[in-house]
Order: structure tokens, then C-alpha cells, then sequence
């Protein structure tokens, strides 16, 4: 079992534990005479899995926002470096942080819209290597599928966009991380925690 | 081991093997296009309306933010500096960092700062910036903290002015040089034609250079303004073109751009001939980005021919 099956294993024990059964009859007030059912904590992740959960996190999150941006692209624009100051307020750094920089001044200059929101359909953390330095620094690499196939492209006025190529249904990131043990703003980091330093992009069969 | 190859290394276990064959799709943009996220968007020219004081030269970018998100613009090294978080910047430094073998830090050990650094590329759009290259690298005090540089531009010029290549030139006279034809003998009173043979870049010009000192890129331009013929016999004529080539099919009339006639023999002149010296007249201007020019004194090549002038003799009889 992969870190990653290991960890979604134990968040489903732990939420069949905690819904129970639809079909069953609210419980009973406890007797006050009886010994109140232990409570157990649950097992705790592995380091290894803790960096995993948050890598996952981290993307879904860094997603969520990039399609955000896509989505309300006419928004943006006119403020001298306001693509810098957009991916400055992601979990990303480097040359991921110059590559999304790029990226959202092509999308806006494109002047289109995106409708939907790309699913991560996969997302696998591996060679997790905690503590590659004193200071704390952890390093991850990962790849994830997208899966584009129900996003809508549209123009500002919400009309279809025409666009000059049919852009890919799947896309595979291959993502290098870094985790950052404390925060440096003087560097760009914001806050502790993991951070995308590079993204390259794949376009795939379907994930 | 470096980041791209890490990533490489683990992706033949993640999704299977084909994920190797395929190219990066940001980096596969056709020129003058760039990813955006979902395809390849044209990229557009940036504006150059602001004044900053700031200007990268490579590529060339006017009134560029000198600081674009903690990224400070370096003139002297012509890029945006960013110093790494100080956990980062020990991974590079050797001997114990576990990065320290790729070899950024190229200076003392207990010395400087590992910075990332970015350029500017030429594409903007609505008051957005796009990065262009961008790395890592080593120095030894912090940007501002640097001895400044200073740059002569007309210092820059001479230099780029004496790695420039002036040959010297090839004569063309008609009658032809004795070099060329020993018996070859000239008449007083008929015209004679000088031209340049080799008229070329290394002969004649332009010749342009630049080089980019400090984050000034400074320009030079020599080019032949004129050729001074010292025909030997105490004249001189000034052709400013290379002149026209003689042939004997023009038969005898004077040169339309660079000519001489000679009113006595050379028989009174050493090996009775007389020594023609052309001498190219270079000149040199240099322009700096900075906004300043000038001139400079290119050398003057000259080339000397050897042409036998005579005298026709009419003997009457009868």
C-alpha cells in the first residue's frame, strides 16, 4: 500500500467511525451507571504521510486558485506587476513562481474565461525526503493529472471563445517541492510550509 | 543530484513509463508565443512609456521596475536579484551543504549569498510582467553592497575600436602600377584613374560593435569617409568613393570619380617612377545607451603603388 492509499485508509475507518450507520436509531442516552466507551485517538500519521496530506493539500488549494484566476481572468489587469502579486500569494517558488507569473499574464492577455474547475484526478507524492538539511528543510516530488475535459472557454462577454487551439483535456503536472520550515519574507516565504518549486507540464492521455 | 533530474528519476515509478517521451508542454511554446496555462498564446511587446531609470540590456528592455516583488533590479549585473531564505542558501554552501555540489557557490565558503535570479522577458501585458531566464548564482556582497561600477563609455569605445580590423587598401591605377606590370608606362597630359580594388567591410566599412559594460551598452560605427591619393609629384586628390575600375574598353577620357593627370615625367623620381600613396580616412563615432557619443581617431591605413609616366615624343620629318 502506497503512503497515499495508507492515508486515505485511515481517514475512511476514521470517518465510518465517526458517521455510523444511516439505518440505525439514535443511541440511547448512556446510562449513567455505565463506563463511558474509551475514546480513542486516532493513529497518527507518519511524517512521511503528513507531507503527503499536505503536498495534497497545497495542490488542491494552489488549483483551486489558478482556477480561480481562470475564471474571473477579466477581473485582473492594469496594476503595474499584478501577476507577480498574484502567485506571490501561492504556495509556490522558484521557478514554479516565475513559470505561473508567465502563465497568468498569457491567460489574461488571451482574454477568455474559464468555466468548470480541473479536477485532480490523481496525485502522487513520492520520494519524500524529510530533513535533507539541519535547518528542517524537507524536499517532495510529485506528479498529478488534471482532468480538464468538462472545463468551457469563453470569451469576456460569455460568449464561446474562439481559441487559436483545442487546449488539451489532460494535463500531468510533475512538480518538484520544498518545504520551507519557517517564514523569510526578505525571500518570498510568506509563511511555513510545503512549496512548489518547479511544475512541469505534460499533456497525457486521459488520467 | 538537481531538481530536474530528481523529478525524472521517480516519474518511471509514478503512472507508468510513457511519461518520460513527453516534453514539457511550457517549454514547446512556438517563438513569440507563450503557455498560458491551457495553450500557446501570442505574446505581446511591452509598453515603454514609464521612466524608472532602470534598463536591462539583455534583452534589451527600457524603464524596466527596478524591484518586482522583492526581486531588485542589479544594473551592473543586469538582472533581478533575490537573496535565498538563509535555511536555502546553507544547503549550497560547501563543503557541508547537501547542494553545495552543484556548484553555484563559487566563492570563499565562509563568504556571500546564493541569490536567485530572474530577467525580464519582452513580453507585458495590461501592467503584467513575464519572466524570462532565470537561475542561481553565487556573490560575494550583497547587491547595493557592491563597489560600484564605473564605466567610461568612450573608454568601452576605444577598446571595442582597437579590436576592430582595418586592412589596408588595394590599389587599382590605370596606367597599371609597376607591382603589377613592369614595362607599364603612362603618358603626361592623359588621365589617369585610381580606384580601390578591395572595397569591403575590413577596407572600407561600416564596421559596428557594441558591448554591454555595467549595463551600458556602448556602439561603434568606423567607416571610410574619404581616400587621400598622394600622387608623388606634390599633389594630392581626395576621392570620397572607392572610385571606378578602368578598362581598356572606355578608351581614353578622364576618371568620373577619382582621377589625376600628371604634367611632368617621372624620370627625375627614384626608379623613375612616381609613388602613389592612398590613405584611407576612417572615422569613428561611438553612442552609448546611456545617452552620450563622441568620436574616436581609427588608424589610417595606407598603401603605396609605383606608376611610370613618360613623355610622347613627335619627330617630324620631311
Amino acid at each position: 500500500m502506497s503512503v497515499g492509499q495508507r492515508g486515505k485508509a485511515v481517514a475512511a475507518v476514521l470517518l465510518l467511525a465517526a458517521c455510523g450507520s444511516e439505518d440505525s436509531e439514535p443511541a440511547p442516552p448512556s446510562p449513567t451507571t455505565t463506563t463511558a466507551p474509551a475514546i480513542t485517538a486516532p493513529p497518527a500519521l507518519t511524517p512521511e504521510e503528513q507531507a503527503e496530506a499536505d503536498i495534497q493539500t497545497t495542490f488542491e488549494q494552489l488549483i483551486a486558485a489558478w482556477d480561480d484566476f481562470k475564471a474571473n481572468a477579466s477581473d485582473y489587469g492594469g496594476t503595474s506587476g499584478w501577476n507577480i502579486e498574484l502567485v506571490g500569494r501561492w504556495k509556490v517558488e522558484g521557478a514554479a513562481n516565475a513559470d505561473l507569473a508567465n502563465w497568468i499574464a498569457a491567460w489574461r492577455s488571451s482574454e477568455i474565461e474559464q468555466v468548470g474547475r480541473a479536477l485532480v484526478a490523481r496525485h502522487e507524492v513520492s520520494d519524500v525526503k524529510l530533513d535533507v538539511t539541519d535547518q528542517g528543510i524537507h524536499e517532495a516530488t510529485s506528479i498529478a493529472c488534471l482532468d480538464m475535459s468538462q472545463l468551457v472557454y469563453v470569451e469576456f462577454e460569455g460568449g464561446a471563445a474562439e481559441l487559436p487551439e483545442t487546449p488539451a483535456l489532460y494535463q500531468r503536472w510533475h512538480m518538484s517541492w520544498t518545504y520551507a520550515p519557517m517564514a523569510d519574507p526578505a525571500s518570498g516565504t510568506e509563511m511555513p510550509g510545503w512549496y512548489v518549486s518547479q511544475i512541469e507540464v505534460a499533456l497525457d492521455e486521459p488520467c | 543530484m538537481s531538481p530536474v533530474a530528481t523529478l525524472l528519476a521517480v516519474v518511471g515509478s509514478s503512472f507508468g513509463q510513457e511519461v518520460l517521451a513527453v516534453p514539457d508542454q511550457a517549454a514547446s511554446c512556438p517563438p513569440g508565443t507563450l503557455w498560458n496555462g491551457a495553450f500557446c498564446e501570442e505574446s505581446e511587446t511591452p509598453p515603454d512609456d514609464a521612466v524608472t531609470g532602470c534598463n536591462q540590456s539583455d534583452p534589451a528592455l527600457i524603464n524596466v521596475p527596478c524591484e518586482i516583488d522583492g526581486f531588485v533590479f542589479d544594473a551592473a549585473l543586469d538582472r533581478y536579484l533575490l537573496p535565498l531564505a538563509p535555511g536555502q542558501n546553507e544547503r549550497y554552501r560547501p563543503p557541508d551543504g547537501d547542494l553545495s555540489h552543484l556548484g553555484y557557490w563559487t566563492g570563499p565558503q565562509e563568504q556571500g549569498w546564493v541569490f536567485d535570479w530572474r530577467k525580464l522577458a519582452a513580453n507585458w501585458s495590461l501592467g503584467s510582467y513575464a519572466w524570462g531566464d532565470r537561475g542561481l548564482m553565487w556573490l560575494a556582497e550583497m547587491p547595493g553592497e557592491q563597489p560600484p561600477v564605473v564605466v567610461d563609455p568612450e573608454e568601452v569605445a576605444q577598446q571595442l575600436l582597437e579590436g576592430m580590423t582595418f586592412e589596408p587598401l588595394e590599389l587599382g591605377l590605370a596606367p597599371r602600377p609597376l607591382e603589377h606590370a613592369p614595362d607599364s608606362i603612362g603618358l603626361v597630359g592623359a588621365p589617369v584613374w585610381m580606384w580601390v580594388t578591395n572595397a569591403g567591410p575590413t577596407t572600407w566599412g561600416p564596421i559596428e560593435e557594441s558591448a554591454t559594460v555595467g549595463g551600458i551598452t556602448v556602439t561603434v560605427t568606423a567607416e571610410v569617409g574619404s581616400v587621400t591619393w598622394d600622387m608623388g609629384d606634390g599633389t594630392t586628390v581626395t576621392c570620397e568613393t572607392p572610385g571606378d575600375a578602368y578598362r581598356p574598353s572606355l578608351g581614353v577620357r578622364p576618371s568620373p570619380s577619382c582621377g589625376h593627370t600628371y604634367t611632368q615625367t617621372s624620370a627625375d623620381q627614384p626608379g623613375t617612377a612616381y609613388a602613389v600613396t592612398a590613405t584611407a580616412t576612417w572615422t569613428a563615432t561611438w553612442t552609448a545607451s546611456i545617452g552620450v557619443d563622441g568620436t574616436l581617431e581609427p588608424p589610417r591605413p595606407a598603401t603605396t603603388a609605383h606608376v611610370r609616366i613618360g613623355e610622347r615624343q613627335v619627330i617630324e620629318t620631311g
